[in-house]
């Protein structure tokens, strides 16, 4: 938030109030954020810009309904979670629409052999994703939603159209996944 | 590194990550949301445009409707006083019976009537005058053919001239009993008990529209219209009342109020999934509201092109799935003991989508045909093409339509 000179709930008054400036500074303080959070579902850096910009459009139109009773310092984390799942939602739109929501979970190992971790004690943006990477589309997705986002199984499987239950089967099959991948990758990476 | 370490590990690492700003990403919002801006401010002006153009083609049908039936109970009402139309009378005499039919329609009743204004009473008086000279055009032309038989019976001529004059004044005499005749059965003809608006001479030199062309010129066309069209696979349906005004000759301009029936079906082509989206149903029901321009051509045949917008009341949206499913079948080998088989099938299922979708759909309507009397009402029919402005839900359904539109005018 380095360049915020508003602190976080003015500038949210601020927009509630739909001040163009604040609106400005606001956009500017999280697109990077929302980036990201797109990122992990889709690298395409074309559409990111686009689905951001959706993203804030709900944002916008939506920050009256945001509300916030927790310690102060809390208040930025909230706020990222919020705009976090405003924004897997606008992915979530957008993954359907292109009607190739694949459940596909068989992955071959030659999908393994061009990733690298640099880091093994401290995990970089760039390690994660390349973790991400590992897994098939559909327990990207749900680690991402629940892991990450902090949708519940019973959100995620409205969205996706799906049971909870298949929806906890899919994250356990992930994260088993996940530890398999990070585990091979050590190995392979470091000899570990 | 643990597994709870790891996936908090990603976790954190997740929330902290940050893509650096793009340059005029926020002046690319604000220009996305400004045009998003101008289309929602473009239909609420549209709906409310709409809403005061019927609330003025009604004003406008109102005040004619009330002209017209004040002018025909006027009118009949001095038409049936016997007092004031005598069969016998002469045209110079009938005039003032005439023109008390004049004077009637144009003043209010009751007793203390207010005089008539200064125009009126000059076109009363023109038109004594153009009767009086009508009159006197007659008795000229029956002064002439006297003259003329003076000319035939002239003395001097031969035997035969006598003859021919004799014969001549003998037709001149039944000419000139014919002529006066005709004379009585004109002073004498019974004042015809015209409908309103059709004094032709009266009207032709005083330039009055008559309601003949108040009708064709401003009068409002009535139509219900049934519209059944196919788009999507699927049959969809529409059905109202249209009102046009016509604007000049050719043009009208045309609205109305309509109830929509719309129903659209998408496939997905398969793929290595395990559970696949195979397809997508809508429908939607609501008002439909449109505006266009009906050009009219020669035989009959119109164009018509507009805009309309339908309020969506209720809409469905259901996907379709195939999921495959194992099933545990007991089967028996050659030696006949059972044993245990997994089978793989397929299971459709269906889910309604929770997805909020538009509450309004825009149209661009095309539309051309034939229009038909049948007695005092006609029928049009045609082809017709809607394309919608922008997609309706996620999956990018559109309900652009083909279809035969069927309208009863009255």
């Amino acid at each position: 938030m380095g360049k915020q000179e508003l602190p976080l709930n003015q500038l949210v008054e601020g927009c509630v109030l739909s001040d163009r400036k604040c609106e400005e500074l606001l956009y500017k303080c999280f697109y990077g954020y929302l980036a990201g959070v797109a990122y992990r579902y889709i690298r395409e850096r074309d559409v990111i810009r686009e689905l951001v910009n959706e993203a804030f459009l709900r944002i916008f139109k939506k920050i009256d309904r945001f509300a916030f009773d927790g310690p102060p310092e809390e208040l930025e984390k909230a706020f990222k979670g919020w705009i976090g799942k405003i924004m897997a939602n606008v992915v979530i739109d957008r993954l359907r629409s292109r009607k190739t929501l694949l459940y596909i979970e068989d992955m071959s190992k030659e999908q393994f052999k061009d990733i690298a971790i640099e880091m093994p004690d401290r995990l970089a943006y760039n390690d994660i994703i390349a973790l991400l990477d590992c897994l098939p589309p559909i327990q990207q997705l749900i680690f991402n939603l629940y892991e990450i986002e902090g949708f519940s199984h019973s959100e995620i499987a409205k969205r996706l159209n799906m049971s909870a239950s298949s929806s906890r089967v899919y994250l356990s099959r992930s994260k088993i996944k996940l530890m398999a991948c990070y585990r091979h990758l050590m190995e392979t990476s470091y000899g570990r | 590194m643990e597994d709870k370490d790891l996936f908090s590990e990603i976790r954190d690492a997740a929330h902290e990550w940050q893509e650096p700003y793009e340059q005029g990403a926020w002046e690319d919002f604000r220009r996305n949301r400004k045009r998003k801006r101008g289309i929602v401010v473009f239909w609420r002006y549209a709906g409310v445009a709409a809403v005061f153009l019927l609330l003025f083609l009604g004003g406008v049908w109102y005040t004619n409707q009330r002209e017209i039936n004040s002018t025909h109970k006027q009118v009949s009402r001095v038409n049936t006083n016997p007092n004031q139309l005598n069969v016998s009378q002469k045209p110079s005499d009938a005039e003032p019976t005439k023109d008390a039919i004049v004077e009637n329609v144009f003043r209010p009743a009751g007793k203390n009537r207010a005089p008539m204004s200064s125009v009126r009473r000059q076109l009363v008086k023109s038109k004594k005058t153009i009767n009086a000279h009508v009159v006197h055009q007659l008795n000229a032309a029956a002064n002439n053919e006297l003259v003329t038989t003076d000319t035939y019976g002239n003395p001097g001529s031969g035997s035969n001239n006598r003859l021919q004059t004799q014969t001549s004044l003998d037709s001149t005499a039944t000419a000139i009993s014919r002529n006066n005749t005709s004379k009585t059965l004109i002073a004498n003809a019974p004042v015809k008990k015209v409908p309103p608006g059709s004094h032709s001479l009266y009207d032709s030199l005083t330039n009055r529209v008559t309601d003949d062309k108040k009708k064709s010129n401003h009068n409002l066309t009535y139509a219900l219209a049934i519209n059944p069209s196919v788009g999507n696979k699927k049959m969809s349906f529409g059905a109202g009342l249209e009102v046009f005004y016509p604007v000049s000759d050719h043009l009208s301009l045309g609205s109305g109020l309509g109830f929509a029936s719309l129903h659209a079906e998408t496939e997905n082509s398969g793929g290595n999934a395990i559970i696949q989206l195979q397809g997508s149903n809508l429908d939607i029901n609501g008002i439909e509201l449109p505006i266009n321009f009906k050009y009219q051509l020669s035989g009959g045949f119109y164009v018509n092109a507009g805009i309309s917008a339908v309020a969506v009341l209720n809409n469905q949206l259901a996907y379709h799935y195939f999921t495959p499913t194992t099933q545990t079948i007991t089967q028996f080998d050659g030696k006949g003991s059972p044993h245990q088989a997994i089978q793989l099938a397929s299971a459709k299922s269906t889910e309604q989508s929770k997805e909020q979708l538009a509450s309004y759909i825009g149209f661009y309507t095309f539309s051309t045909g034939k229009k038909q009397t049948f007695g005092k009402s006609q029928f049009s029919f045609g082809p017709f093409i809607k394309i919608p402005f922008n997609p309706i839900s996620s999956q990018n359904i559109r309900f652009t339509q083909g279809g035969f539109n069927l309208s009863f005018s009255f």
